[in-house]
């Protein structure tokens, strides 16, 4: 009964590993009498390992696969379970195992990573950062957003939208995060050099969870009726916001900005419910992770650090940014 | 040959064997010694923490805050040696005692107060978490001594030395388990606590010693996760519980008390390792891999049920 039992375990596994469309000729049933050496043929592969499974990175994916393609190379991304070092760690050092050759990393933390990344780059593969920087490790470049800037960026459209006076509440998701603490920063200091007639009144934690965005937005609201405006300095916020201000019947009034573009805060935008939101160049830091790691495998040197910029999003160019974005990258 | 089939792990044992020998046969790169050696240690930290939650589960409870005391007792220990000065050995010493600490507040309120394990160690999880948010506002303890950190993520040989780590441990529990009174009696707990307190076992104690000892397993793992992390990091550890928790169940141990065994809870952890560096070995996506976990699972908790209707009969 055990052994049987055993067996069903095992058979699942199989299963469940045969599923998967088989992508390399070495895991093709059939079998070579020999087995076949780790595919190390012309076409290199280059893997981009994200913080963990989110649709942000979906457009770095598509600009990643997309100059794949272009330049002839074979790229793949693989998520961590969990925003979280140990898993992401894990991962890493199973691609190690794996031998690619290139890992593009949006770093979940940087101390973290110091000894994974010097493994990977003893074993020959080039690593790089690719939208979450990780400075103490040995990664050769970081492609993304400078965030202090991006939230200045932010700060002066919030400004402009609010007419320089009012209280704002700001919504963090993870006090944690350096990138978002990065783009608080910029964007406090912004006002305070030249808005100083608009006060900070809260900071709060929305941990990254939309529900979580609907208490905290639900509570500010009844504190501070005097409210002039929300901007969220993480992704989640904005659509969070904007759901409970259409409820409260404050849609509209209350100024709504923040980062990101996702799917639901540019049909807020179109609706009128967001004012505005900053879109970072996702696709754009997909499409120079192959770039540099191709630079990289050729022995070329890379810039310690690539600003892919933003872009304000409003509802003039919601509907043609995207594409604007992606023009020169082809 | 049939007496080591009636074993309790012979289910995960066979498993993992089955499925070593294939990955090792079909993916070259699974049997490198490079990657013998990163495995090892993926798995060594679930089964330090796995074991520590086997002696709640064994007691027919359970505790739900190990990953965030993993997280907890690291931060403590990591600002005893940083920030207050204190020498390595104390500053370590501290991170333990915080473990064992709370540990024994969930084991006090689940074996004194009678309140539901699954309640008081989902709080404690709450807790536990809150309290690095406040001590660290999120961020990571980074100026732990270099000395520390190296001596916490060093090998012996070829050998990761969480896996020594876990190697003496298990020895230690094995040994309390089979062969002392303690260890009777944790099993007796489990199997029919108002038949053990009968026969002059002192439940409530023994139930508290478990807690106990699941907090300082969980510490231990905090602190070494210093090491390999180089720093005490805050959001560490979220979702730990469940994978210690799943290893214990994959190893045959049973959530209703009194059956398990340490070397179940380490094959099933194993096996949890092997199968996810199998899967990114295997190039398949990272989506399936909580896929086939949550199967596994399932299979082994049949498993149980199955073997528990073939005792009876």
């Amino acid at each position: 009964m055990r052994i049987i039992t055993g067996f069903w375990l095992v058979a699942a596994l199989a299963l469940l590993a045969a599923c998967q469309p088989a992508p390399q000729p070495e895991t093709k049933p059939a079998a070579a009498p020999t087995p076949a050496p780790p595919a190390k043929t012309a076409a290199k592969t280059f893997v981009m390992v994200p913080k963990g499974v989110n649709p942000y990175y979906e457009p770095c994916y598509q600009g990643f696969e997309a100059a794949a393609a272009k330049y002839g190379v074979k790229a793949e991304h693989v998520e961590p379970r969990e925003f979280q070092a140990p898993q992401q760690v894990e991962v890493l050092e199973n691609l190690i195992s794996r031998h690619v050759d290139g890992i593009a990393i949006s770093a979940v933390d940087d101390q973290g990573l110091v000894e994974v990344v010097k493994r990977a780059t003893d074993a020959g593969i080039k690593v790089i950062c690719f939208d979450a920087p990780a400075p103490s490790t040995a990664a050769l470049c970081y492609i993304g957003t400078a965030n202090e800037e991006a939230g200045k960026v932010g700060a002066e459209a919030l400004a402009k939208a609010m007419g320089d006076e009012g209280e704002v509440a700001v919504l963090q998701g993870g006090l944690a995060a350096p990138n978002l603490n990065d783009r608080y920063k910029g964007f406090e200091a912004w006002l305070k050099e030249h808005a100083p007639k608009i006060h900070i009144v809260a900071k709060e934690d929305t941990q990254g969870k939309a529900d979580i965005v609907l208490n905290k937005c639900e509570a500010l609201i009844e504190a501070h009726s005097d409210i002039k405006a929300i901007f969220s300095v993480s992704a989640e916020g904005v659509p969070g916001a904007a759901s409970v201000l259409k409820d409260r019947g404050k849609a509209g009034k209350v100024v709504l900005a923040g980062f990101d573009d996702l799917p639901d805060t540019l049909a807020g935008i179109k609706a009128g419910t967001v004012s505005f939101c900053i879109a970072q160049r996702t696709y754009k830091m997909g499409w120079l992770s192959i770039e540099k790691l191709l630079d990289a495998v050729a022995g070329n040197p890379l810039p310690k650090q690539i600003d892919t910029g933003t872009v304000i999003v409003t509802k003039d160019n919601v509907d043609t940014y995207a594409q604007a974005d992606r023009a020169d990258l082809k | 040959m049939t007496r080591l089939l009636r074993r309790r792990e012979a289910g995960v044992g066979l498993a993992l064997l089955l499925l070593a020998a294939a990955l090792a046969w079909h993916v070259p790169a699974f049997r490198e010694s490079g990657n013998l050696f990163l495995v090892s240690r993926q798995i060594a930290y679930v089964a330090i923490l796995a074991l520590g939650v086997f002696f709640t589960i064994l007691t027919a409870g359970i505790d739900l805050s190990i990953g965030s005391l993993v997280s907890l007792s690291g931060v403590i220990g990591a600002l005893a040696m940083s920030r207050a000065g204190v020498p390595p050995v104390l500053g370590l010493a501290a991170g333990l005692l915080v473990g064992a600490a709370l540990g024994a507040v969930n084991g006090g309120l689940v074996a004194y107060a009678g309140v539901a394990p699954f309640i008081v160690t989902l709080g404690m999880m709450s807790v536990a978490r809150g309290l690095v948010l406040i001590i660290t506002h999120g961020d990571s303890i980074r100026d732990v001594p270099k000395g520390v950190v190296d001596a916490l993520n060093g090998n012996v040989g070829p050998i990761a030395g969480a896996v020594l780590v876990l190697l003496v441990v298990a020895l230690a529990a094995h040994l309390l388990l089979a062969h002392t009174r303690f260890g009777r009696a944790l099993y007796a707990v489990g199997g029919n606590e108002t038949a053990a307190a009968l026969s002059g076992v002192q439940t409530r104690r023994i139930k508290l010693c478990a807690y106990v000892l699941s907090g300082l397993f969980s510490a231990l793992v905090g602190l070494l996760y210093i090491g390999r992390y180089s720093a005490a990091q805050a959001d560490i550890g979220k979702g730990m519980e469940l994978d210690g928790i799943a290893a214990a169940v994959i190893g045959g141990t049973s959530l209703m008390g009194g059956q398990g065994t340490v070397l179940g809870v380490i094959l099933g952890a194993t096996l949890m390792g092997v199968i996810r560096n199998g899967l990114v070995l295997l190039q398949v996506s990272g989506y399936w891999q909580e896929l086939v976990i949550g199967v596994i699972i399932v299979l082994a908790a049949l498993l149980d049920i199955v073997r528990a209707r073939g005792t009876r009969r």
